[in-house]
């Protein structure tokens, strides 16, 4: 970088202050990435500022190799901080990465770009990646950091600043804010071959596969460092709205009054929260100036860095359609109290085989709506995703061939079946959905009446075409859901005897709709209903759902008329 | 007996261990109500409580406006009308299991009040009663319901 005179005079007070030179050379906004890991050069470097500043050796002999910086004293670090957050005293003991602990720290980044280089902290880094044993060909990188680090590389410029004088127009610059290069994309420049070399695949921006995350965090240090500010900034605000206020006086506007009162009442509960270390307030603490900012002190505290690493792969998506041929059987697994009723489920019967291949943390199901747990699902089925949330083993070639050995393994048992599986993406959300509104859905059961049926009856009910009906929301799912009426439409009945008081009915309905109640009538809240267009009292035995159509014209209403035939000898 | 039942629905209580039918009863067809709830009778109303918590209120067969020869003439609903809104069901009316919802009007002049039954929120009244007034003296165990009442939360 070039040097000059009034460069150096900056790079020695910052120098002074506990800097660490990688942050000095961050704040000068130095973007190649070489520049950061020779480190060999950092000594050259400051040969020459201490040239320029009258004093050649002053800056060097004062040099700690180890860490970047000025020599200063190591202070212990609180290991039991006293911060809001009870939790965080647990993470600060279980902390693997110790080598920030006890270190030479520089003022603003704590740490995070000295301890880089370290083997030690590699060989954990490393060895924590590689524990979790994932199957990946190249990786991406993600860092984040605490943002406390912001305030004081705020607060120490404005220090150093107004020491020096603003004489120099680079001083101006440098004072803007963002003007300096991010922690975050010098740990990245540093970081990045450095894993490449140890896990020995290359790091690819490009590839979203696998993403490797190391997340640093203070957060007791992050709201120390904002607390201070929580007067000044409440100050401004109330300024600015008293300002926006007396405009609108000017113009007479009628909500006035409700404004003040809301503003009020904010205002009482503002002043027993805390001020919280976000992006919000960070943007407006940058924005106070040079004077405002002098009064207040960088806040050091010793609460050490917690380095958490978080790896996780790109999700599968693998869709079908699902038969259940079976009854007790339950979508997803379903507990109470922390007991499983029905060992079984839908979920687990299609995913087992998925899982042991690639080996995912977790598994989301989802699918076109649902059906009750005594109903079977026959036809075309059901359509269904499974997600295969961090897949362990996701790298293995995603081929026709590994979801053909999923599919004979799943249709190998008795109870659930499915059509060919495919491979796909996020957008599956949307044809489920669409499924779950729009399809109209055959159904076919076996009714009981209690008198003697009327043929007549039956033979008007064969001819309904579109009948309305209002339901209630049926008294056995009235616990969750909401007191409505729902509208819903029965496109078409087929009822056949069996005898003088049992039937065969076929019903093509609209999605949504409840048919256990329309044949029983759920006590006359489901109105018109079964009961009443057959002049009986009519009670549900035995419910299937026959298939699923895209949507109601006369094909699907001549397709559903032929089920009969279809079907017929099967229930 | 009858005093010891009839303190129990004063109480609001509607568990009598006389007359525990078995919830789901898969095997061989029964009817509706004895599918899914739990019934319990006192002298002259009953509770029924559904597998998931609801309460179905109404009189029973042995009511004296069942037993009458005479007609229903009016049913008034002595109680205003409250929507309940959400899944959670906010906003209906609490009531006693002493509190009076209906007054039923027969033909030949007698008045009968008609109690909630159990202690809770009201969630729905039969709103079939206001055209078919024969199913509370017909059907009164079924489709001639009082009310359906959310029990109060412990």
């Amino acid at each position: 970088m070039q040097l000059n005179e009034h460069k150096a005079i900056l790079f020695n007070k910052l120098y002074e202050k506990d800097v660490c030179i990688r942050c000095i050379l961050r704040l000068f906004k130095i973007t190649e990435n070489n520049l950061y890991r020779e480190t060999q050069g950092f000594i050259q470097l400051l040969v020459d500022v201490g040239k320029l500043i009258g004093n050649e050796n002053k800056l060097v002999e004062e040099y700690d190799f180890l860490y970047y910086k000025r020599k200063t004293e190591i202070i212990d670090c609180d290991i039991l901080p006293q911060t809001c957050h009870s939790t965080l005293k647990d993470q600060f003991i279980k902390n693997p990465f110790y080598t920030f602990d006890k270190i030479n720290k520089c003022l603003i980044c704590h740490g995070i770009l000295q301890c880089l280089d370290d083997q030690k902290f590699l060989v954990i880094l490393v060895n924590e990646i590689q524990q979790r044993q994932y199957q990946f060909e190249a990786f991406k990188f993600q860092v984040k950091t605490p943002i406390g680090c912001q305030i004081r590389q705020i607060m120490i410029l404005n220090q150093c600043i107004t020491e020096i004088g603003s004489n120099d127009p680079f001083y101006e610059q440098i004072i803007t804010p963002n003007f300096a290069t991010d922690i975050k994309n010098c740990v990245k420049w540093i970081m990045c071959s450095l894993l490449s070399e140890l896990l020995k695949v290359p790091c690819d921006i490009n590839d979203d596969r696998f993403l490797i995350c190391l997340n640093f965090e203070n957060i007791g240090d992050d709201i120390k460092q904002f607390e201070q500010f929580k007067q000044i900034i409440q100050d401004i605000d109330d300024k600015m709205w008293e300002e926006k206020i007396a405009k609108k006086l000017k113009m007479n506007d009628p909500q006035l009054k409700e404004e003040i009162n809301n503003k009020l009442l904010q205002k009482k509960n503002l002043q027993s929260q805390p001020f919280l270390p976000t992006q919000n307030n960070l943007e407006k603490i940058s924005k106070l100036n040079q004077i405002q900012l002098s009064q207040f002190k960088i806040i050091n505290v010793n609460y050490p860095v917690k380095l958490e690493v978080t790896t996780s792969y790109q999700n599968i998506f693998i869709k079908g359609n699902y038969i259940k041929l079976g009854r007790y059987i339950s979508q997803t697994p379903w507990f109470i109290n922390g007991n499983r009723i029905y060992a079984d489920s839908i979920e687990d019967l299609v995913s087992a085989e998925a899982c042991k291949i690639f080996k995912p943390s977790s598994l989301k199901f989802h699918s076109g709506g649902r059906e009750d747990i005594d109903v079977r699902m026959l036809g075309n089925g059901r359509p269904f995703a499974i997600e295969l949330v961090d897949p362990h083993c996701g790298l293995q070639i995603q081929t026709q061939e590994i979801l053909n050995q999923i599919e004979s393994n799943i249709n190998s048992q008795k109870v659930v079946k499915v059509t060919p599986l495919q491979y796909t993406d996020t957008n599956i959300f949307e044809e489920l959905k669409n499924s779950e509104i729009n399809k109209v859905k055959a159904y076919c059961c076996i009714v009981e009446c209690k008198y003697i049926v009327n043929g007549d009856l039956i033979k008007q009910a064969n001819q309904i075409k579109d009948l309305i009906i209002k339901q209630k929301t049926p008294i056995r799912v009235l616990h969750r859901r909401t007191q409505m009426v729902r509208d819903k439409i029965i496109h078409s009945l087929l009822i056949k005897q069996i005898n003088e008081k049992w039937l065969l009915v076929y019903l093509l309905s609209s999605a949504g709709t409840y048919i256990k109640e329309f044949i029983h009538s759920d006590l006359d809240r489901t109105v018109p209903n079964l009961c009443t267009l057959l002049q009986n009292e009519c009670d549900i035995y035995q419910l299937d759902v026959m298939k699923l159509y895209e949507k109601i014209d006369d094909d699907v209403i001549i397709n559903f008329k032929n089920l009969d035939t279809e079907y017929g000898s099967k229930i | 007996m009858q005093q010891i039942e009839e303190q129990q629905q004063q109480q609001g209580q509607e568990q009598d261990e006389d007359l525990m039918i078995p919830l789901n009863v898969q095997a061989r067809l029964s009817e509706y109500t004895d599918r899914y709830f739990v019934k319990s009778y006192s002298e002259h109303q009953y509770v029924f409580q559904h597998s998931n918590r609801l309460y179905l209120c109404g009189i029973n067969k042995n009511h004296p406006i069942v037993k009458s020869d005479s007609d229903i003439k009016e049913i008034e609903f002595t109680q205003k009308e409250q929507l309940v809104k959400g899944k959670k069901k906010k906003g209906g009316l609490k009531v006693k299991s002493n509190t009076v919802m209906l007054k039923v009007h027969l033909e030949n002049g007698e008045v009968y009040e008609v109690q909630a039954g159990q202690d809770g929120y009201i969630i729905e009244m039969n709103e079939n009663l206001q055209k078919n007034k024969q199913y509370l003296k017909q059907y009164p165990e079924t489709k001639g319901f009082v009310c359906i009442i959310q029990g109060c939360r412990k």
